[in-house]
C-alpha cells in the first residue's frame, strides 16, 4: 500500500541513471552509542514466549564482522515484565544452552545466522512461560542496566483479525512463467483502527518480512478487502531468482504466512522504521524511528498472530 | 506603528497644500518599432534634484510640476535617451517612443542616467527589462530569467535537482512569482533545471527582496513580478530557435494596426523524444520524458483611456514509465496555467485603474498501476483572484496606490483513489477552501530635495471555508460556511536618503503575513509537495524585516556598488514531525509541526553596466535557522539551505560585433544535511540513525558555465537574422553533490556487511548548441 513511495522510487531510479556518485566517508563520533531493545510478546499457535534482545548501536562505516554484533549484546541487564500487577523477571539465556528446537526458532524469529565459535547469541526470555499471554491488557517492560540507565515500554496484544480466504493465479502481465504464482488474500476487517504485519517464507526458507510489512486499515476501514500478499525476497531469491519474479510463489512448494496483529506504536516503529530504510535517496529527509522505549531504540511489541502453512497448486 | 500613521497623516496633508500652480503632462511611453509599453522606463530632470517619475507596469507615467519649462530627459536601460524641453503651462498628453539600440552620441548622455539603483527608494528592488534580459548569460542556448535572478546577492539557487530559490533566508514557498498578475506556484521544469518563463515571451522583471511595499502581499520573503509581451503592433513579428535540448518558437503582430496586437510562443523539449524509435519493441517502450511551455497575450485599445489584455499561460511537464515485462505502467503529469483577463482605465491624467480577473491552476497527477491494481492521485490548487489597483499621482512629490484584492482558494491534497480487482478505495481527502482579501495604500512622498519615504498598510485577511471536519473538536462545517479567520496589519516603510548625488543610504522594515504553506518532506522541493492553506490548525506565517543599505556609482554610473544588511524573524513556520511517515489516508495538517526562524546577512554587489565587458560580482555572507519544539526540544538548527557563503561572478565580453562571450562563475558552501550517527539490527535489518538536524555539511557547490554567440552579419539590418549560441553548462564537470545515501552490502557466507555512503551528483558537463532566429515584416 505504499503508493507514495513506489512512484517516488521510480522518479529515482530514472533520474540515478544519469548521476554520478561517489564513495566517501563522513565523520562519525565513536563515542556516541545508543542503546538497542529488540522485544515481543506474542499470543498465538507456536510462539514463542516473551523475549528481549538488548544490544548497543554499531559504528556504521566500514565492516562489521557478526562476532561484532555479538560482542554489542548487553548480558549484565535486569529485565522485567509487570502485567496485572506481577512482576515477571527475564532471565538471560544463551543459545548454545537452549533446546535445538527452541534455538531453531529464534534463530529464525531473530534472524540471526551465528556462527557460535565467534561468541554467543544471548536474549532475555521467559523460558518457563511464567508470564500469562492475554489480548487486550497492558504489558510493561522495565530494564535496569548496570551503567544506572532505565529503559521502560508498553504494549498490548490486540485481538486477531484472520485471513479469510486465499487464492493463487498466474502472474499479472506478460510473465508467462507457469512456474509462479500470484498469493492474493482476502480480509474482513473490524470498525475501527486495525494495524497488521505479514512476514512471508517459500520452501525451505526463513520467515521475513518484505520491504514493507506493516499497513493501518485507513483504506478499508469496516470492509472487507482483497489484495496481493508479495513474498519478501530471501537471501535464496537475491543469489538464484529471476528479479521478474520477485513477490512471487513456485508452484508446487509449500509456503508459510505469519499474519499478525500490532497495537499503534508498535505499527508506527515498523512504519517509520521501514520508511527509513527505503527512503534514503534524495528526495527524502531522514525519518526519526518512532520507538516505544523510552531511553533507546527499538521496540516491546505485542503480536497476536497466526501461522498459514499453504501448497501452491500446480496449475 | 502610532508613529507609521502620524507620518503618514502629514504626508496626506502635505498633498493638499501643495497643490497650487501645478500643471500636469502624462502619457504613455512606448517602443518605437514594436509598440510595446516600457515598464519602468524614466522621465527625469536633470537640473531638479529629486524629481522626476517612472512609467507604471502598463507604460504610462504622470508628472506634475510647477508651471515653468523644464528639460525632461527619458531613459530606458537598452534604449536611446530622449531629451525635450517641455512647457508646464496646462496639464497635457504626451506619448513618446524610444528606439532600441544607443547611437555614439548618445553614449556620453547616457552615461548621466542609469542611477536608478541610487536614486529609487525600492531598496532590494531588481528590475530586469527586455534589453538586460537578452544580455544574460544563455545556458543550453536560452535565456533564463528565474535562473539569472539567482546569480544576484540574497537570492540563493537550490541544489541541481530544485526547482526553489531561496530569497534572504526565507523557505522556496516565500516568493511570491507573478504571471501578469498570475500566481505560478512552481515556476520550475525538470526538477528547477529550467524555469517555466521563455525569456521571448517576456517583457520585463522585477525582484523585491528587500522591504515589500504594499500593494505586494500574501508571501513574506519576496516578489518576482513578471510582465508578458503584449505583441508588436506594427508589424508582424517571428523569433525562435532550435536546440539540443529544447525549441522554441514565438509569433506576433497586429491585430488592428495601432490598437490591437497579440503575442504566441512555445518551447519544448525533446531529448527523450528522439530516443522512441530506440525504446521500440523493447521492454520499456512507451517511457519518455518532456516538457513544454504556452504564453499567448491579446490586448486591445479600446480608446484613449481604456485598455483590455487578456494573458494565458499553460506548461506541463509529462514523465511516462512503461515496463511491458511488468506490465506496469504509469503517467505523471503536471504543471500551471493561468489566464487574466485586464482592464485599464484612466480616470484622469491624474488617477490610473486597472482591474484584474485572474485565474491560476497548479496540479500534479498520477495514474498507474499494475494489471487489475490500478491507482490515481491528484494534487492541486486552483485560485480565482479579482483586484483593483489605483496608482495616483496627485503632484511632485506624492505617488499614492491603493487597492483591494480578494482571491478565492481550493487547494486539494493528494486525492488518491484506487481499485483492486472489483473493490474501490478513497482516502477521499476533502478539498480544503479559503477566501484571502486584502486592502492596502502606500504613498512615495519625496520630503525635499534628499529624502524620500514609502509608507504604506496592507491589511489582509483569510478565511477558511468549509467543506471541513474540526480535527479538534470534530464540529462539521458545511459548504462556504467559514470556520475561522486570521487577520494581519502589515506596516511597510522604508526611506531613501541622498548623500551625494551618486550615493544614498536606505532602511526599511516591512511586516508580511502568509496565509498558503508549502510543506516539503524532502531537501528538494519536488512537484509533489504539497500546498496548504491556513486552516483551524495551521495558523497563518508572520514575519518582519529590518534592512539597512548603502548605494554608490562610481565613474558617471560605469559601475554600481551596494552593501546591504538584513534581519528577519519569521513565525509560525511549518514542517513536518521528524518520525513523519507519509500516509494518504490521513490529513496531512497532523504531522505538522509549528515554530520559529530567524534569518540575517550581509549582501555586497558590485556591477559594471557599460563598454565591452559587462556583469557583476555578487556575495551573500548569511545565515537562517529553525527552532521547533517538537523537533529535537526546540534547538536553533540552521535550516538546509542555510549557505554562509554564496559567490556569484556574472561577466559578458562583446568582442567584436560578431562574437560575444559570457560567463558565470558561482561558488556556495554546501548545503546541511542531518548525517548518520550509527546503526543497529532488528530482525534480520540492519537500519541507521541520524545525529542532530542539519548537523553536517555537503562539500562546497562550485561551477563554471561558459558561452559564446555569434552573429554571422551583425551590421546589415535585414528582415531575418540569426545567431549561434555554443554553450558549456558545468565546464570543469564539477562533481557537486546533490544527495548522499547510504547502502549496505551484506555477505552471506561470511556474515560480514559493509556499510558505505555515497555522494550523487546529477549534472556533469554538458555543452549544447543552438540556431536563434528574428524576423519581422
Amino acid at each position: 500500500m505504499k503508493l507514495s513511495h513506489s512512484y517516488l522510487f521510480l522518479l529515482v531510479g530514472a533520474f540515478l541513471f544519469f548521476a554520478c556518485e561517489e564513495e566517501f566517508i563522513p565523520e562519525i563520533d565513536p563515542d556516541e552509542q545508543e542503546l538497542i531493545v529488540e522485544g515481543f510478546i506474542e499470543k498465538g499457535e507456536g510462539a514463542l514466549p516473551p523475549y528481549v534482545l538488548i544490544s548497543k548501536s554499531i559504528p556504521f562505516f566500514g565492516s562489521i564482522q557478526p562476532s561484532d554484533i555479538a560482542e554489542l549484546q548487553i548480558r549484565d541487564a535486569e529485565v522485567k515484565v509487570t502485567f496485572e500487577g506481577n512482576e515477571y523477571e527475564l532471565p538471560l539465556v544463551c543459545l548454545s544452552e537452549l533446546p535445538e528446537e527452541v534455538r531453531n526458532q529464534i534463530i529464525e524469529e531473530v534472524g540471526v545466522l551465528p556462527d557460535l565459535e565467534d561468541g554467543d547469541f544471548c536474549v532475555y526470555i521467559d523460558i518457563l512461560r511464567n508470564i500469562p499471554i492475554q489480548s487486550m491488557k497492558p504489558y510493561s517492560l522495565f530494564v535496569a542496566l548496570e551503567s544506572g540507565d532505565i529503559l521502560e515500554a508498553k504494549t498490548i496484544i490486540p485481538n486477531h483479525v484472520p485471513i479469510d480466504s486465499f487464492r493463487f493465479t498466474s502472474p499479472p502481465g506478460e510473465n508467462e512463467n507457469d512456474t509462479m504464482a500470484r498469493l492474493l488474500i482476502t480480509v474482513t476487517d473490524p470498525p475501527g483502527p486495525n494495524y497488521y504485519r505479514y512476514l512471508t517464507a517459500g520452501q525451505d526458507e526463513v520467515l521475513q518480512a518484505s520491504f514493507a510489512s506493516v499497513t493501518d486499515d485507513g483504506f478499508f476501514d469496516g470492509e472487507t478487502f482483497d489484495f496481493p500478499l508479495q513474498k519478501a525476497v530471501s537471501p535464496q531469491d537475491l543469489e538464484n531468482g529471476n528479479p521478474e519474479n520477485f513477490g512471487l510463489y513456485r508452484r508446487g512448494d509449500t509456503v508459510r504466512i505469519r499474519w499478525l496483529n500490532i497495537d499503534k506504536d508498535h505499527f508506527a516503529f515498523w512504519n517509520t522504521f521501514e520508511f527509513n530504510l527505503n527512503n534514503q535517496g534524495p528526495f527524502s529527509s531522514y525519518t526519526r524511528v518512532s520507538s516505544n522505549v523510552s531511553g533507546a531504540i527499538g521496540i516491546w511489541g505485542g503480536y497476536s498472530s497466526s501461522l498459514y502453512k499453504l501448497e501452491v497448486p500446480k496449475e | 506603528m502610532r508613529f507609521l500613521l502620524l507620518l503618514f497623516i502629514s504626508g496626506i496633508a502635505h498633498i493638499g497644500w501643495s497643490q497650487s500652480e501645478d500643471f500636469t503632462l502624462s502619457g504613455y511611453i512606448r517602443d518605437a518599432d514594436s509598440g510595446e509599453e516600457l515598464v519602468g522606463a524614466n522621465l527625469y530632470l536633470p537640473s531638479e534634484d529629486n524629481k522626476g517619475t517612472v512609467t507604471n507596469a502598463y507604460g504610462f507615467y504622470s508628472l506634475t510640476l510647477e508651471e515653468g519649462s523644464y528639460k525632461i530627459r527619458i531613459s530606458y536601460a537598452g534604449y536611446s535617451t530622449k531629451e525635450l524641453e517641455i512647457e508646464f503651462s496646462r496639464d497635457s498628453t504626451l506619448n513618446l517612443q524610444l528606439t532600441s539600440g544607443l547611437t555614439m552620441e548618445e553614449v556620453v548622455v547616457d552615461a548621466e542616467a542609469g542611477d536608478e539603483n541610487v536614486s529609487s527608494t525600492k531598496m532590494g528592488t531588481i528590475q530586469l527589462p527586455v534589453e538586460d534580459i537578452k544580455k544574460l548569460p544563455a545556458l543550453m542556448g536560452e535565456v533564463d530569467v528565474l535562473k539569472s535572478l539567482q546569480l544576484l546577492p540574497g537570492v540563493l539557487s537550490a541544489t541541481e535537482g530544485t526547482s526553489g530559490f531561496f530569497v534572504r533566508g526565507g523557505a522556496a514557498d516565500q516568493n511570491l512569482v507573478l504571471l501578469d498578475d498570475a500566481t505560478i506556484y512552481n515556476p520550475g521544469h525538470l526538477l528547477g533545471f529550467f524555469s517555466v518563463f521563455n525569456a521571448d515571451a517576456i517583457k520585463n522583471t522585477t525582484l523585491i527582496k528587500g522591504s515589500l511595499p504594499a500593494r505586494y502581499g500574501g508571501r513574506l520573503s519576496s516578489v518576482v513580478d513578471i510582465q508578458m509581451k503584449e505583441g508588436n503592433n506594427k508589424q508582424w513579428a517571428a523569433q525562435g530557435g532550435i536546440g539540443l535540448v529544447s525549441s522554441r518558437l514565438s509569433v506576433e503582430g497586429p491585430i488592428v494596426k495601432d490598437k490591437s496586437s497579440f503575442f504566441l510562443s512555445g518551447r519544448r523539449t525533446y531529448i527523450l523524444d528522439l530516443a522512441q524509435p530506440f525504446l521500440k519493441g523493447g521492454n520499456f517502450e512507451g517511457t519518455n520524458y518532456y516538457f513544454y511551455d504556452i504564453n499567448a497575450k491579446m490586448n486591445y485599445r479600446i480608446s484613449d483611456r481604456d485598455r483590455l489584455y487578456f494573458s494565458g499561460y499553460f506548461g506541463r511537464d509529462i514523465f511516462r514509465f512503461r515496463s511491458s515485462s511488468q506490465d506496469f505502467s504509469f503517467d505523471l503529469p503536471y504543471g500551471n496555467s493561468a489566464a487574466t483577463l485586464r482592464w485599464n482605465h484612466l480616470f484622469s491624467d491624474k488617477l490610473f485603474m486597472n482591474v484584474s480577473a485572474i485565474y491560476n491552476n497548479y496540479e500534479f497527477q498520477f495514474e498507474g498501476g499494475q494489471e487489475s491494481f490500478q491507482a490515481a492521485l491528484y494534487s492541486g490548487i486552483d485560485d480565482y483572484n479579482l483586484k483593483v489597483d489605483w496608482d495616483y499621482y496627485p503632484s511632485t512629490n506624492h505617488f499614492i496606490r491603493f487597492g483591494v484584492s480578494f482571491i478565492h482558494h481550493q487547494l486539494q491534497p493528494q486525492l488518491i483513489t484506487a481499485t483492486t480487482g472489483e473493490v474501490n478505495f478513497s482516502n477521499d481527502l476533502l478539498t480544503k477552501y479559503g477566501n484571502e482579501y486584502a486592502v492596502y495604500l502606500q504613498d512615495e512622498w519625496k520630503v525635499n530635495a534628499r529624502l524620500t519615504m514609502q509608507l504604506g498598510l496592507r491589511t489582509s485577511f483569510f478565511t477558511q471555508l468549509g467543506p471541513y471536519a474540526s480535527l479538534a473538536s470534530g464540529q462539521e462545517y458545511g459548504d462556504s460556511e467559514p470556520v475561522i479567520t486570521y487577520w494581519t496589519p502589515e506596516p511597510r516603510a522604508s526611506v531613501r536618503y541622498n548623500l551625494t548625488s551618486a550615493s544614498s543610504l536606505k532602511a526599511g522594515i516591512a511586516y508580511t503575513a502568509q496565509y498558503l504553506h508549502l510543506v516539503s518532506n524532502s531537501t528538494s522541493t519536488l512537484p509533489i509537495d504539497i500546498w496548504v492553506p491556513s486552516t483551524e490548525r495551521v495558523a497563518p506565517q508572520r514575519g518582519i524585516q529590518y534592512a539597512l543599505g548603502y548605494f554608490r556609482n562610481f565613474l558617471s554610473n560605469r559601475y554600481e556598488f551596494s552593501a546591504e544588511v538584513y534581519y528577519r524573524d519569521l513565525y509560525n513556520q511549518v514542517d513536518y514531525r521528524d518520525d513523519y511517515v507519509n500516509n494518504p489516508s490521513n490529513d496531512v495538517e497532523l504531522d505538522f509541526v509549528f515554530g520559529d526562524g530567524r534569518a540575517y546577512g550581509l549582501e555586497l554587489l558590485l556591477k559594471k553596466n557599460k563598454g565591452d565587458l559587462t556583469g557583476w560580482m555578487s556575495y551573500t555572507l548569511s545565515r537562517t535557522e529553525r527552532s521547533f519544539e517538537e523537533i529535537e526540544g526546540g534547538r536553533w538548527y540552521p535550516a538546509f539551505y542555510d549557505r554562509p557563503h554564496d559567490f556569484s561572478f556574472v561577466g559578458m565580453y562583446q568582442i567584436n560585433p560578431k562574437w560575444n562571450v559570457n560567463g558565470t562563475f558561482v561558488f556556495g558552501t554546501g548545503n546541511t544535511y542531518t548525517p548518520v550517527a550509527g546503526a543497529y539490527r532488528i530482525e534480520d535489518r540492519i537500519n541507521v540513525y541520524y545525529g542532530p538536524r542539519n548537523s553536517a555539511r555537503l562539500i562546497p557547490y562550485h561551477r563554471f558555465d561558459f558561452s559564446i554567440t555569434y552573429t554571422p552579419k551583425p551590421e546589415v539590418k535585414k528582415r531575418f537574422s540569426s545567431t549561434w549560441n555554443f554553450s558549456i553548462y558545468n565546464i570543469y564537470s564539477r562533481m557537486n553533490p546533490t544527495f548522499i545515501y547510504n547502502a549496505f552490502d551484506t555477505d552471506r557466507e561470511t556474515g560480514i556487511v559493509e556499510s558505505k555512503a555515497y555522494r550523487v551528483s546529477l549534472f556533469p558537463i554538458i555543452p549544447s548548441i543552438s540556431w536563434n532566429f528574428k524576423w519581422n515584416q
